[in-house]
């Protein structure tokens, strides 16, 4: 049976746009450096300290990391947002510098859209109003154009 | 919000015997067929005479009907009024306008009784399986409930094919008769708004209406009718009435008889209406929603036009 | 419950604003063509990161943007039998004039009730803001018109039931 029109060309010539997958520098973050972080995490959203917590949840993004790594920090990241106490939120997100704003948004977007994250909704909802309260939309937008994905 | 019952009797029956008998017009040469609820069908037609008019009814479920006394009800009924049954048809009535009843009473309720033919037809079963508890009650009564055996020729089911695929099940019983119907679901949606129905039918007993009769509804066949309904049609649900003592007495018994059978029209009728209802809710709100998407467009608002040097245009 | 349901509209409101900035976007694959990236999905520059937006499980918006184009897919509520099939048949009449609503996608994306289809032809003939009201009244509005419809069923057939059983007894 001819194979006349079931080729797809553009994908067997490496110059065609369909080919320029953006490339993402990796962030070095494997599945070990998770694991630790998720210990990190763990202590000190058990001290209290759930700016802290969330800071070092933000601080590395596995850009360009496996998918696997990028779901274990998804946990870690949303672990801390659905333990930390709602009157919190506020300070805690002010207290965030630019960039780890735009990451929590990423985050926020991305968890909404698994089921463990769509059963926290609310609480998601209510980080999100904040960070754009803070952040601005800018924040969003960062997150629609930003190649490097969480 | 029309919560309308059906009427018991057939209308166009009842407007043209009223026509003929009542109101005794010039009597003309009829051929009319005339189609009621449940597979039935009158011919009307004055094949000898103007003056002399014969009805047959068709009923799909009359072998059934006979076996459980329909014709001796028709007898009753009707009496000499019974003729000769025409071909094509179950039987027939012959209505002679030169000897009708003096009184205008006595023609009204002629008249009355003629446009309940199917009421009357199906209503053997029903008549007979509240002769059979009136028996077993009176018996079990007398007899001390505790020692009070139905024999199986007592508890007999009787079964009214009355429709495709949906049957009417009767039982007597000593306390009470139940009547099941079994109704068939033409679609999935038919099925979700028929339930909406069904619970508050089951709910009502006990919220609001104590006297009621108990309503039952399953997608099985009631254990009891198990045995009848081997296989059935796969959308069917089966509908139960639970008649207790006070809505079986004499006084009750007629209206009883007239009011259970209309349930299964009654109920699609209403599934009808909830459905008709919802579609032009929704055809409204459609319209709602493109009327505000319009207004999204630039040129559908209302903008004041001014000239270069700043006069408006004024509006004729 | 309905205290999210605030913030799970603005959360809509202010991701689609953003999203919503569209350009004029030639296909670069196919010469002369000119379609929405977000439908074809063969030019991975031209698709952005998507936006999903969750009140709870049953309650989900996902925002696809691109260059020149923005997929909005609504998941309604729907608690039981009835609300589900008022759902279906609500979409279905929506998306059978779907010509008369220019932005409505006549098939909802895969695992949504709905989708929406907005493309730089209609934010250049359309007010941006406005099409942002209409997204966030429509999803208000269903909910509750399905609600509305559920409680009028419910009260009409108790009425219909009470009125059928009320003779046996009387």
């Amino acid at each position: 049976m001819s194979s006349f029109r079931q080729i797809d060309v553009d994908r067997l010539d490496p110059e065609s746009v369909v080919n320029q997958i953006p490339e993402v520098a990796p962030s070095g973050v494997e599945l070990g450096d998770v694991q630790a972080l998720e210990s990190q995490v763990k202590q000190l959203l058990q001290s209290g300290k759930g700016a802290e917590a969330l800071a070092a949840a933000l601080a590395r993004p596995p850009y360009g990391s496996s998918e696997q790594v990028k779901d274990a920090q998804l946990k870690v990241v949303t672990s801390v947002l659905t333990t930390v106490r709602a009157s919190e939120i506020p300070t805690i997100v002010e207290s965030l510098d630019t960039t780890s704003r735009v990451v929590l948004v990423k985050y926020l977007y991305k968890a909404m859209g698994v089921p463990s994250g769509q059963a926290n909704g609310s609480v998601l909802l209510s980080w999100l109003e904040r960070a754009v309260e803070f952040g601005g939309q800018v924040a969003i937008v960062r997150h629609i154009t930003d190649r490097r994905t969480v | 919000m029309a919560t309308e019952l059906l009427e018991y009797h057939n209308v166009l029956l009842k407007s043209l015997f009223t026509e003929a008998i009542i109101e005794q017009q010039e009597p003309v040469a009829i051929n009319q067929l005339v189609s009621d609820f449940d597979n039935v069908t009158y011919h009307i037609s004055t094949p000898e005479a103007k003056s002399k008019i014969l009805v047959s009814m068709y009923i799909k479920s009359w072998k059934d009907l006979v076996k459980y006394g329909a014709q001796d009800i028709i007898k009753r009924e009707y009496k000499d009024l019974v003729t000769e049954t025409e071909q094509g048809y179950d039987f027939s009535l012959l209505i002679d306008l030169d000897k009708l009843p003096n009184s205008l009473e006595e023609r009204m309720k002629l008249v009355a009784d003629l446009s309940l033919l199917r009421r009357n037809t199906m209503a053997a079963p029903f008549e007979l399986a509240f002769k059979k508890f009136q028996a077993m009650n009176k018996e079990a009564t007398q007899n001390g409930l505790d020692y009070y055996q139905p024999s199986a020729q007592d508890l007999e089911i009787m079964s009214i094919h009355y429709r495709d695929e949906e049957s009417i099940f009767i039982q007597p019983n000593f306390d009470r008769v139940t009547v099941t119907f079994g109704t068939v679901f033409k679609d999935e949606t038919d099925q979700v708004f028929g339930k909406v129905f069904l619970q508050e039918f089951v709910d009502a007993r006990r919220r609001a209406i104590q006297n009621a009769p108990q309503v039952l509804y399953s997608k099985q066949p009631p254990l009891e009718l198990r045995e009848l309904i081997k296989k059935d049609a796969g959308n069917v649900g089966y509908v139960t009435f639970v008649l207790f003592p006070a809505h079986l007495t004499a006084q009750r018994q007629e209206r009883c008889i007239s009011h259970i059978q209309t349930f299964r029209d009654y109920f699609h009728y209403h599934i009808k209406c909830s459905k008709a209802y919802v579609h032009s809710r929704m055809r409204f709100r459609t319209d709602e929603f493109l009327k505000v998407l319009n207004r999204a467009k630039p040129e559908n608002i209302e903008r004041e036009r001014k000239t270069a040097s700043g006069r408006r245009f004024a509006a004729r | 419950m309905s205290q999210s349901l605030r913030p799970y509209l603005n959360a809509v409101r202010v991701s689609l604003d953003a999203a919503l900035c569209l350009d004029n976007f030639a296909s670069e694959l196919v010469e002369r063509h000119n379609y929405p990236e977000v439908e074809a999905g063969n030019n991975p520059m031209a698709l952005l990161n998507p936006m999903h937006i969750s009140r709870n499980e049953n309650e989900r918006v996902l925002i696809e943007p691109s260059i020149n184009s923005v997929r909005v897919s609504i998941s309604i509520k729907q608690a039981d039998e009835i609300e589900q099939i008022l759902v279906r048949q609500f979409t279905r009449f929506l998306t059978r004039r779907a010509e008369n609503f220019f932005i409505l996608r006549r098939k909802p994306v895969e695992g949504y009730d709905i989708s929406f289809l907005i493309t730089n032809h209609h934010t250049e003939t359309m007010l941006k803001h406005k099409l942002v009201d209409f997204i966030i009244e429509f999803m208000q509005e269903v909910d509750k018109e399905i609600s509305e419809i559920k409680l009028f069923l419910n009260a009409r057939a108790r009425l219909v039931a009470e009125a059928y059983l009320v003779p046996f007894d009387s």
